[in-house]
């Protein structure tokens, strides 16, 4: 079935219950469905899902009275809101000045000015509203506070992952010359746009691309990638802000001013860097995966302990349910249509790591269709691997069968043996 | 299906009233009535998260944050009566973090709940279930998190356009923006989901 467009007019309208518009419209709708055989198929086939969405089943767990409050426990109880500021930044400066100090550990930051700042942005907040958990607030400003540093000075502060494990440093202690340089702070051209000006600037780029803007976005991207990914390689590093540019440049026009142009831009060349390092962490850790045998085996002691013998067996077993896995991909690419755009998307995906929409953007189809043959093949690969692991389980099985045997039979002889006597 | 629907959820589509009374003394620290409005809003909030994030267990289990969450913070509600507003807000929020936590997992491996169930010519009572996977599997493909949220409120818990916009915190106009959006991927993944299945099954 060919997707067609319906007449745009008539987009939003068709996607809503009919019920649900008002009774001219929907006459309207109605007459012009009557004529239109595209806009009509698509109703027809919007309906469909309607009664699909709305059959869904609904949940059936029962909630047990009470079981929230099982699970807020003690210390998540509300905290009284009588109390005044001040008493409150009384009885969190400690805790202020400790987290400032922490936070401000690694970088030459006049701590007292930050603690100072930031007991006044809680003041701020406790004299407009009552804050129920001042700790998890503090932290926040606190967060806020560096984060704004960072952006003001370059600060060479590593990135952190979601579940907050640091990314890695430099491995050559490149990170100090970078940490001296965030005292002083670089030219940032977009700071000084006031905030009404951000349209003007993305107009101007949209319009002229020799524009001068061009030129110091560049330079400010450069400059946090340096500042953000001071271990990265020079030529790595002019691909990753060749790469941000790239999203820039495709991504403005659709820019919708709901923050500072600089904050945009300073997003995407943080979630360009992240996606470096997890790339190269992946990386990383398939390459410990995939080990070469023969290295490891020169590595190994001459006699190997039970615990080596175990993880020997289990690299082993490691090895070959890849090898499957990987069999397994392929065949699944040999045995499908489109067979060259599936192995692009798997390798993409699957090998090294890409979002489906990379993948999908790549062969130029749906990520919804990637998705799916990402999916399928991974299904098709776990079903290999069953085999495997069942196989390893009777061969297990038959082991232990034939240890039983001759258990048995030791067993017999010593019976014979003791009635012979 | 939609008897079972009938047997096991609560009988209101789009929710029971909301008796702001029982907010008010909630607010005032009133475990009891709290315990009330979990009882009583609990399904509709589990149903919004379960779609909103694809799986069923973890729809529970965010959920169940979600009436910790709200019980915490229940003394910054200003209005008593946008009480399920703000407490699907909390709910929006808790499964957007849960969302960015589980990204990267997601777009690569994704669970058995999401793979699409490939003999889709079957005959017989399965065919309902086949359905209801695909469907599933559309709504958790959709792109963005914005418009499945309308779709859940919309369409799934059946509640007005204008129902729907109050508890996004939205315009109509850009709850039917979302709902369209979220319709028009619904209808590409499901034809070409089609399309891949006649290809094969022609082969």
């Amino acid at each position: 079935m060919k997707r067609q467009e319906p007449c745009t007019e008539w987009t939003e309208l068709l996607a809503l219950r009919p019920e649900d518009l008002p009774p001219v419209v929907r006459t309207s709708l109605e007459a012009h469905l009557a004529v239109c055989p595209i806009c009509s198929g698509i109703n027809d086939h919007y309906r469909q899902i309607q009664a699909s969405l709305e059959t869904l089943p609904a949940p059936v767990f029962e909630p047990i009275s009470y079981a929230w409050k099982l699970e807020s426990g003690p210390e998540l109880e509300r905290s009284p809101q009588q109390e005044s500021a001040s008493s409150i930044l009384e009885r969190y400066s400690d805790y202020i000045d400790s987290l400032v100090r922490q936070s401000a550990k690694r970088i030459d930051l006049d701590v007292d000015e930050l603690a100072q700042r930031v007991r006044f942005k809680l003041w701020q907040a406790l004299e407009n509203r009552p804050i129920a958990y001042p700790k998890a607030y503090i932290r926040a400003i606190v967060k806020n506070e560096i984060t704004d540093l960072a952006r003001n000075c370059a600060l060479s502060q590593p990135f952190l992952e979601e579940e907050g494990q640091r990314l890695p440093d430099s491995v050559e202690g490149t990170i100090e010359p970078v940490l001296a340089r965030a005292i002083t702070p670089v030219s940032n051209p977009f700071l000084l746009w006031p905030r009404d000006g951000d349209k003007v600037v993305v107009e101007e780029m949209l319009r002229d691309q020799s524009s001068e803007r061009w030129q110091e976005c560049w330079e400010f991207v450069r400059k946090r990638v340096l500042a953000g990914a001071s271990d990265i390689a020079q030529h790595e590093m002019d691909d990753i802000v060749q790469d941000i540019m790239m999203r820039v440049y495709k991504s403005l026009s659709t820019f919708r001013f709901e923050s500072r142009l600089s904050t945009w831009i300073f997003r995407i060349t943080q979630s360009c860097i992240k996606d470096v390092y997890r790339k190269r962490k992946r990386a990383e850790q398939s390459a410990t995966a995939l080990g070469n045998p023969h290295d490891a085996a020169e590595l190994e002691p001459s006699i190997p302990t039970p615990d080596m013998l175990k993880k020997a067996e289990d690299l082993g077993l490691l090895r070959d349910e890849l090898n499957i896995g990987l069999a397994a991909l392929k065949e699944f690419v040999d045995t499908h249509n489109h067979p060259g755009r599936n192995r692009m998307i798997l390798d993409m995906v699957i090998v090294e790591g890409c979002s489906l929409e990379e993948a999908a953007r790549a062969v130029k189809c749906p990520p919804a269709v990637a998705g799916y043959i990402v999916r399928e093949a991974q299904r098709f690969a776990r079903q290999k691997l069953r085999l495997l692991h069942e196989q390893l389980e009777l061969e297990r099985n038959i082991e232990q069968a034939d240890l039983i045997i001759e258990d048995l039979l030791i067993i017999d002889d010593s019976l014979s043996t003791c009635l012979a006597s | 299906m939609a008897t079972s629907k009938q047997d096991s959820a609560p009988p209101e589509r789009g929710g029971p009233q909301l008796d702001v009374s029982i907010v008010i003394q909630a607010k005032a620290g009133d475990e009891g009535a709290f315990d009330k409005l979990y009882l009583r809003y609990f399904h509709l909030i589990a149903t919004f998260l379960i779609h909103l994030v694809g799986d069923e267990e973890t729809g529970y289990d965010l959920a169940q944050n979600t009436f910790v969450r709200a019980w915490r913070s229940l003394g910054q509600l200003k209005q008593p009566e946008a009480f399920l507003g703000w407490l699907y807000q909390i709910a929006r929020n808790i499964a957007l973090d849960h969302l960015r936590k589980i990204k990267d997992i997601y777009s690569v491996s994704l669970a058995p709940e999401h793979e699409f169930i490939e003999d889709k010519k079957c005959a017989g009572p399965e065919e309902q279930t086949i359905a209801i996977d695909q469907i599933k599997c559309a709504l958790a493909a959709i792109s963005q998190e914005k418009y499945r949220a309308a779709l859940t409120l919309y369409y799934i818990q059946g509640m007005s356009k204008a129902r729907t916009a109050e508890l996004l915190n939205l315009t109509e106009d850009t709850v039917s923006t979302y709902i369209s959006k979220g319709m028009q991927e619904l209808r590409a993944y499901l034809l070409q989901a089609n399309q891949i299945f006649t290809k094969e099954t022609d082969q």
